[in-house]
């Protein structure tokens, strides 16, 4: 028996096998290796765009939950409560785990994230295109950080990729957060890397622009020299500033080319008016979708209401009914070009062969600037493929008109940015505006734009405007009559001391010791 | 025969002779009859000359003759007997040979890894399931063998569809991750074992403690289950068997009626009185349950050939089974065919080969379930009571009709009548069938798995295994979405065919040696190894799809017609999607060692070590090597000297103590810890148009996740102490077992440190979790006269906790959401993993109806302050019951398995879509008559939170009787005159009893992971009338 030739066969066996530990180094496919990543132009670009993707992930969350937590308009939806996670906004009776509230959140930290990748990694002299990605990088943090510093007060300040020992981020101050955001702006802008529009129709640039960057700068001025905390009106006079810059570079102006009411349709994407939007594409190879205009649809998903097909698409789910507040608003003022444009009443719609089958959500009226058509529909009815508008020029006019009233100034700019926007409304010039005219004029001209909320908490309006949501919600049956229903909430509406701040969501407030929950959640 | 100290068996035997006469002669003949204990005629028992080839075996009557030299001994032998020997003087006839079988407890031996021992050697925890646990029950799957027989394991099942496994969890949850024990068959590493026919495995062994585990080291942390799979036995056996099963519904939940859904929906405000009229015709009152789920059949042949000597064995086996489920038509299947070749011959003295083969054809085809969003299964429970299921087609309603008139396409029945819509539920709940016809998906693949070992012997007491296993797999999947209408916006104006496949293939080279000798008293066991393992996997799939381009219809595919539904036969502007095309692999490589030595078989200890290296798909580099070390001990008191006394009541006394470290690796793989730049799934527009028309886009790049370069194996660290003890004179048998598992450096993935980091995090080290428990087995058996009777039981306690978090976590880790988007699952601290978290329920408020909830944070209404321990979805104590009796041919089992202690979250109140619900929410209500209501008002706008609060969840107590089996064998006499050994016909019924409270459909049949406990309408188990055949050649 050759029994040490086997022995010998074994133990040569395993010692083969002790060799195959380099076998276990098996290379990941389909990525690279991040060290060597940021140091070509084409990688730095995929940073940028990555960004832009991230940003536009987000929209549809941000605009509707904002839209949600205003006087300008109900929930709805097929009946009062059918989405109990947007209804809760609409209320005021929202929780730490609002999901509208912690996605916004959680996807602004997101492209936080993306614009310290590359603020961290990207060194801005290697190329032009360095110099732009950083540029863009300064921009977004500070978009982001002017929604979270607004929308929840005193945010987690992260400037930088977060080792694990660093998790942990407090709050911040608001010292430090406009700091941020100032200085973002300011060296975004000096660098001179930001693209800019050729002209005014320019309707190439996808890239935020220098204008967009001081309109974002003018607009955070403004909300600084608000801020108690801060304790300097002087930042109104930097606002002015800033803005009439934009103002003044007639690289932008009202869009006139259709109706009021039509400027949202893809059409007139990226129209003179437009300071920054997300894109999208018709593209079935792409079809990346916003469900928001299916969101805001008129009720007819379930058949509830029938409507002809030029008149609007169907299948939308209903949400956003415009408030009686509102409507009156419009008339009280005079507003009745602007107010057809916005909104359509009960006679308006029965008049166009719409028909109620059965009672919905609504105060009688419904939104029209916001209409989709059927032919705009895309992936199965489910979406459609409009950009977002993240600012338009109204906005810059009337918040340059804002700066220059609280600088003291209500006749000359204040007076000819107002009536720029009144006139394409078809409202008459005013010789001299008050603070409540141009509130007025803001809250007219964005309905749905999701501007309302923050700007009532700017104003320090929102306690008085926002007291009564949750208390009714309107019934319009098929004979128009409308009914307001008691919705049962025991507490509802905006409370003062806890309302003025979005709550830190659950998922941070469990996870993250150091973050202090706002007041009253 | 080579002396095996392991095979090796003690008998004990017991013979008469009659007849005996005298002559002396050269050769002597001897002929006579073979009978058993029964007195019966034994066909085909051997009758040899000992020592030599010359012999016979006894015909069908139990007749031999056998012609031997004077003076020679005659050995008379069958399996399950006791051999007996006599010298044959003299020619002789008439001789009557009883061989007994044995009615004492004989010397068991257990597998082990790479290894196997005497039970009495055995210084772990290991219980023991065999084939008789197995054979003739409903179970399809091997891992529900394992339910109620053993102590220890607990299985979780959230389906019972056909064709779905249950989870198995040994000794608790010790993970936040994965916590699948590692299945071994026949010596083969694998992470799924439900290719197996159930009655083709020969035992399973359940590896608890870690010493015991240990030496499969870095996979062993959720314990090890060890399959032996039949081994070929006898002179030539042909076995068939058939099991028909009846299977229908078993705990139907309670939901509201006709009328009581009209009035819920009256007193929540929905309707008018008016309205509901318009609606319903006041006689409708639709059982949707009743009207989805149908009885079913479930058949399951196995034909089975065995033999085997002292030089080999083969065992070969078909089997093939057919379970229809219970939803109604065929929409709902799962068909197998599986095969097994099982055979060892021994070549030479030194070497013998044994090879494992088996291989299995599935067919699935399933239904979703398990998401409180929709599925048919949720769809029966929330659909309103007031529309009927089917509308004959001069019978529709207004609204239907006028879809028909438009040329919409309603689906409709095979008799031609349309599927209803119900216009109170209309906009979101489809008709269940609707959702079966309006999607088709069908599973298809063969698996191919086994091991082929080669053993030499060169020299006495030293055993080198060189064993190759492997397992190819193959699937493909296949679906389709019709078009189909329902509501203007629930409709699909297009088709999509989707289809894919994958193979894998895995194997594994482990060479390893055994060396035992004895020294003296002592005796010394070592075993020292290495393995090597691979697996290489590979898929690719394709769909196409219709689109809705601005109202322009592209159906997807050239023709409506089932022939056409295959992606060849896309339009050519279909949406095509691709994927897959990429190999992947994942390798292990493994060193261990163990050495076992007693003394006089009275003190045994036993040391082993495994190290264990990942790929770098699961760990970086550095990190790569575990080391699991292991110890145990066992003292056989009984042996003493000192125990002589009172050895007559106790026989048998040992003790027992391990202490081990196992590893997990919760399922990593993926690179889950590296920080590399991938690709963005979404392009990027610049809105610009190129020259040849389409767009111009630009793709994204980012870190992945954050990164981890630190990561390290779970290492999970086990104590146990175990008593044995056999008395009253071997009839009893007890096993008692305390264990402590604490489970370190818990791999957390998939969370967000803390949401401003902005990026997933990569998995961390950052918890620890313990758990703690007793187990207890107990056998009673014996036999009076003909009645032989034997009862064994199990009952085992859990208590689990996280004993540590991370602080970066700060002190939990959020599980499942409930679909009012409420966390209500957590991994906390203090609390057994994923705990019941919500409000505390105090009362209904008899003023509003609105349900109050504790208030513990003095901030008003429901806050984060108020959010607490709600109890958990784990059973503190499982227990299991067999009793097993037989008289003359009679034989009769009952088996009865339960848990409790613990809880079940019912997310089961869907508070839109006007849906039905069960009568646990709504029969107790509060109205303005029932103001000491313990539910919320129909209308109370509170429901969300509580169905976030403990008014959801319910005590989960159970116990099923699980079998009831009544058998008969025919007397052998009677059928071996037609060539058949052993017939048995018995009925029985499965599952067919549960007692417990809990309101839904199974309360055995909820969630696992981090949604354990956590009911969102699962396929039910079926309860089941069994009528089954087996026949031995």
């Amino acid at each position: 028996m050759k029994i040490n030739q086997i022995i010998l066969a074994v133990a040569t066996a395993l010692i083969t096998f002790s060799s195959c530990s380099d076998k276990l180094d098996i290379p990941r496919k389909g990525v690279l290796d991040k060290d060597a990543y940021y140091e070509n132009d084409e990688n730095i670009e995929s940073a940028v765009v990555s960004m832009y993707l991230q940003l536009r992930g987000g929209e549809f969350n941000s605009l509707f939950c904002k839209n949600m937590l205003t006087d300008d308009l109900y929930c709805a939806g097929a009946e009062y409560n059918d989405n109990p996670d947007l209804q809760s906004l609409n209320d005021f009776t929202f929780n730490t785990q609002e999901s509208y509230i912690e996605n916004m959140f959680t996807n602004y930290y997101k492209v936080i994230y993306k614009a310290n990748v590359i603020l961290d990694n990207v060194d801005p002299e290697i190329s032009a295109v360095a110099k732009h990605a950083v540029a863009d990088a300064r921009v977004f943090r500070a978009f982001c950080y002017f929604e979270l510093i607004t929308l929840w007060g005193n945010p987690p300040v992260v400037d930088h990729q977060l080792a694990p020992s660093e998790y942990n981020v407090p709050n911040g101050t608001k010292e430090e957060l406009w700091g941020m955001v100032e200085r973002d702006l300011k060296s975004a802008i000096e660098s001179g890397a930001l693209a800019k529009k050729s002209g005014l129709n320019d309707n190439t640039t996808w890239r935020v622009t220098e204008h967009f960057a001081k309109s974002l700068l003018g607009k955070s001025y403004l909300w600084m020299a608000s801020e108690t905390e801060l304790n300097d009106k002087s930042y109104y006079a930097n606002a002015a500033s800033v803005l009439d810059e934009v103002i003044d570079s007639k690289l932008y102006d009202l869009f006139t080319d259709a109706e009021f009411g039509d400027m949202q349709f893809p059409v007139y994407d990226m129209n003179c008016e437009s300071l920054f939007e997300s894109i999208r594409t018709d593209d079935n190879e792409h079809l990346d979708y916003n469900l928001a205009p299916v969101m805001y649809g008129w009720r007819s998903y379930g058949n509830e209401m029938t409507i002809p097909g030029d008149v609007y698409m169907t299948g939308g789910f209903g949400f956003c009914t415009p408030t009686k507040d509102l409507y009156d608003s419009f008339v009280k003022a005079g507003d009745l070009y602007r107010l057809g444009q916005t909104m359509k009443t009960y006679d308006e719609i029965t008049a166009m062969k719409v028909t109620i089958n059965v009672p919905v959500v609504s105060a009688g009226y419904w939104l029209w600037k916001n209409r989709v058509l059927e032919n705009e529909k895309v992936a199965g009815g489910w979406g459609t493929v409009r950009n977002a508008r993240w600012m338009r020029f109204a906005e810059v006019l009337l918040l340059a008109a804002e700066a220059h009233y609280m600088n003291g100034d209500p006749q000359g700019k204040a007076a000819q940015y107002v009536n720029r926007v009144r006139n394409r409304a078809k409202l008459s010039n005013l010789s001299s505006v008050s603070l409540s005219d141009i509130k007025r004029e803001k809250r007219h001209e964005f309905v749905a734009e999701s501007l309302r909320f923050q700007d009532l908490l700017r104003w320090g309006d929102a306690a008085d405007a926002l007291k009564e949501n949750g208390h009714y919600y309107p019934e319009c049956p098929p004979n128009g009559i409308v009914k307001m229903v008691e919705t049962g909430n025991a507490v509802y509406g905006f409370k003062t001391g806890k309302h003025e701040h979005l709550p830190y969501p659950f998922t941070e407030t469990s996870l993250n010791p150091n973050v202090k929950q706002n007041p009253g959640y | 025969m080579r002396k095996s100290l392991l095979m090796k068996m003690t008998t004990i035997a017991l013979s008469l002779l009659v007849g005996w006469s005298l002559a002396a002669q050269q050769k002597v003949t001897v002929s006579g009859v073979v009978v058993d204990d029964q007195n019966e005629p034994m066909i085909a028992a051997g009758v040899v000359q000992k020592g030599t080839t010359n012999g016979t075996i006894t015909d069908i009557d139990g007749n031999f003759t056998l012609t031997v030299p004077a003076g020679a001994t005659i050995e008379f032998s069958s399996v399950g007997y006791v051999t007996f020997e006599f010298v044959a003087t003299k020619s002789e006839d008439k001789v009557m040979v009883q061989l007994l079988t044995d009615t004492q407890m004989i010397e068991e031996t257990v597998v082990v890894g790479y290894g196997v021992q005497r039970k009495s050697d055995v210084t772990g925890a290991i219980s023991q399931v065999k084939s008789e646990d197995i054979q003739n029950r409903t179970i399809v799957s091997a891992e529900s063998a394992l339910a109620g027989k053993t102590a220890g394991v607990q299985t979780f099942a959230s389906s019972a569809k056909p064709g779905a496994t249950p989870t198995i969890r040994i000794r608790g949850i010790s993970s936040n991750g994965s916590s699948d024990p590692l299945y071994v068959v026949d010596g083969r590493i694998t992470s799924s074992i439900s290719s197996i026919d159930p009655n083709d495995i020969e035992s399973m062994e359940v590896l608890k403690d870690a010493a015991s585990a240990a030496i499969y080291g870095a996979q062993a942390g959720n314990g090890v289950i060890l399959i032996t799979t039949r081994k070929g036995k006898g002179d030539g056996q042909i076995s068939y068997s058939y099991q028909f099963t009846s299977q229908s519904l078993g705990n139907i939940p309670k939901i509201m009626n006709a009328v009581e859904y009209a009035q819920y929906y009256l007193d929540k405000g929905t309707y008018t009185l008016g309205e509901i009229y318009n609606m319903w015709d006041l006689k409708t009152n639709t059982d949707w349950i009743g009207y989805c789920f149908e009885p079913s059949m479930m058949h399951h042949h196995n034909l089975t050939f065995s033999g085997g000597n002292e030089r080999g064995s083969l065992y070969t086996s078909v089997s093939y089974l057919d379970n229809n489920g219970m939803l109604k038509g065929n929409n709902d299947f799962h068909r197998r065919f599986t095969g097994m070749v099982n055979a060892s011959w021994k070549f030479k003295s030194w070497l013998d080969v044994q090879t494992n083969n088996q291989v299995e054809y599935y067919v699935i085809r399933s239904v979703s379930d398990g998401s409180s969003w929709g599925s048919p299964i949720t769809a029966a429970l929330q659909l309103d009571p007031l529309t009927p299921p089917l509308y004959a087609p001069d019978q529709l309603p207004d609204f239907m009709q006028q879809y028909v008139n438009e040329g919409k396409h309603l689906l409709r029945d095979a008799d031609g009548n349309y599927y209803s819509i119900s216009q109170f539920n209309k906009s979101e709940t489809m008709h269940p069938l609707t959702q079966l016809e309006a999607s088709y998906s069908i599973m298809k693949g063969f698996t191919l798995n086994g091991s082929t070992a080669i053993n030499f012997h060169p020299i006495d007491g030293l055993n080198i295994t060189s064993r190759f296993g492997y397992r190819l797999t193959s699937g493909d999947s296949y679906g389709y979405t019709n078009d189909y209408y329902v509501s203007p916006s629930k409709k699909a104006d297009y088709m999509s065919v989707s289809s894919s496949t994958s193979n894998s293939i895995y194997y594994q080279w482990e060479n390893f040696a055994n060396y035992m000798r004895q020294f003296g008293k002592h005796n010394l066991n070592a075993m020292i190894g290495m393995s090597y393992s691979q697996t290489r996997s590979y898929s690719t799939n394709a769909g196409v799809s219709g689109s809705d381009n601005s109202g322009v219809i592209d159906f997807g595919l050239i023709q409506d017609n089932p022939l056409f539904y295959y992606i060849a036969y896309a339009t050519p502007t279909a949406i095509k999607t691709v994927g897959g095309g990429m190999e992947t692999y994942s390798r292990k490589l493994s060193y261990f060692g163990r050495v076992a030595w007693n003394y006089m078989g009275k003190y045994h200890l036993q040391v082993s070590l495994r190290a264990d290296a990942a790929d770098l798909a699961i760990l970086p580099k550095p990190m790569r090597w575990g080391y699991f070390p292991a110890v145990s001990g066992g003292w056989t008191l009984s042996d003493e000297a000192f125990f002589q006394p009172v050895k007559n009541i106790f026989p048998y006394v040992k003790i027992r103590a391990s202490w081990g470290q196992n590893g997990s690796l919760a399922g990593l793989g993926s690179y889950m810890y590296a920080n590399d730049i991938t690709t963005d799934s979404s392009v990027y527009p610049t809105g610009a148009v190129l020259p040849n028309g389409s767009y111009e886009y630009l793709v994204g790049a980012a870190p992945s996740s954050t990164g981890n370069d630190e990561l390290k194996w779970e290492t999970s660290e086990q104590i146990d102490l175990g008593l044995d003890l056999r008395f009253l004179r071997d009839r009893l048998s007890v096993s008692f077992d305390w264990y402590n598992k604490t489970t370190k450096d818990l791999i957390v993935m998939g969370i967000t440190p803390s949401t401003v980091v902005g990026i997933d995090a990569s998995p961390v080290n950052a918890g620890n979790v313990k758990n703690t428990g007793i187990e207890l087995e107990a056998r009673w058996k014996d036999q009076v006269g003909d009645f032989f009777y034997s009862v064994s039981g199990n009952f085992s306690t859990l208590k689990n906790v996280v004993t540590y978090l991370h602080p970066t976590l700060k002190d939990g880790i959020n599980g499942q959401i409930n679909r009012d988007n409420m966390v209500i699952t957590r991994f906390e601290k203090g609390y057994p993993a994923w705990h019941f978290y919500g409000y505390q329920f105090d009362h209904i408020d008899s003023e509003t109806g609105n349900p109050v909830f504790v208030d513990y944070d003095g901030v008003a209404g429901p806050t984060d302050g108020d959010k607490v321990d709600l109890g958990s979805g784990i059973p503190t104590f499982n227990y299991g019951l067999t009793f097993n009796a037989g008289w003359k041919g009679i034989d009769f089992l009952v088996f009865i398995a339960g848990a409790g202690g613990h809880k079940i979250w019912a997310d089961l109140y869907v508070s839109d879509y006007n849906a039905n619900h069960l009568k646990a929410f709504t029969e107790n209500r509060w109205t303005e008559t029932n103001r000491n209501g313990t539910v919320p008002a129909a209308n109370s706008t509170q429901w969300g939170n509580y169905m976030s609060s403990s008014g959801a969840i319910f005590k989960g107590d159970y116990m099923k009787v699980k079998q009831i089996q009544l058998g008969y064998t025919f007397p052998a006499n009677l059928t071996r005159r037609i060539f058949i050994q052993n017939l048995r016909v018995y009925a029985s019924l499965d599952d067919f009893f549960t007692i417990t409270n809990y309101p839904g459909f199974d309360p055995e049949i909820v969630g696992s992971g981090s949604s354990t406990g956590v009911d969102k309408g699962n396929f039910p188990t079926s309860k089941k009338v069994v009528f089954g055949v087996n026949v031995t050649f």
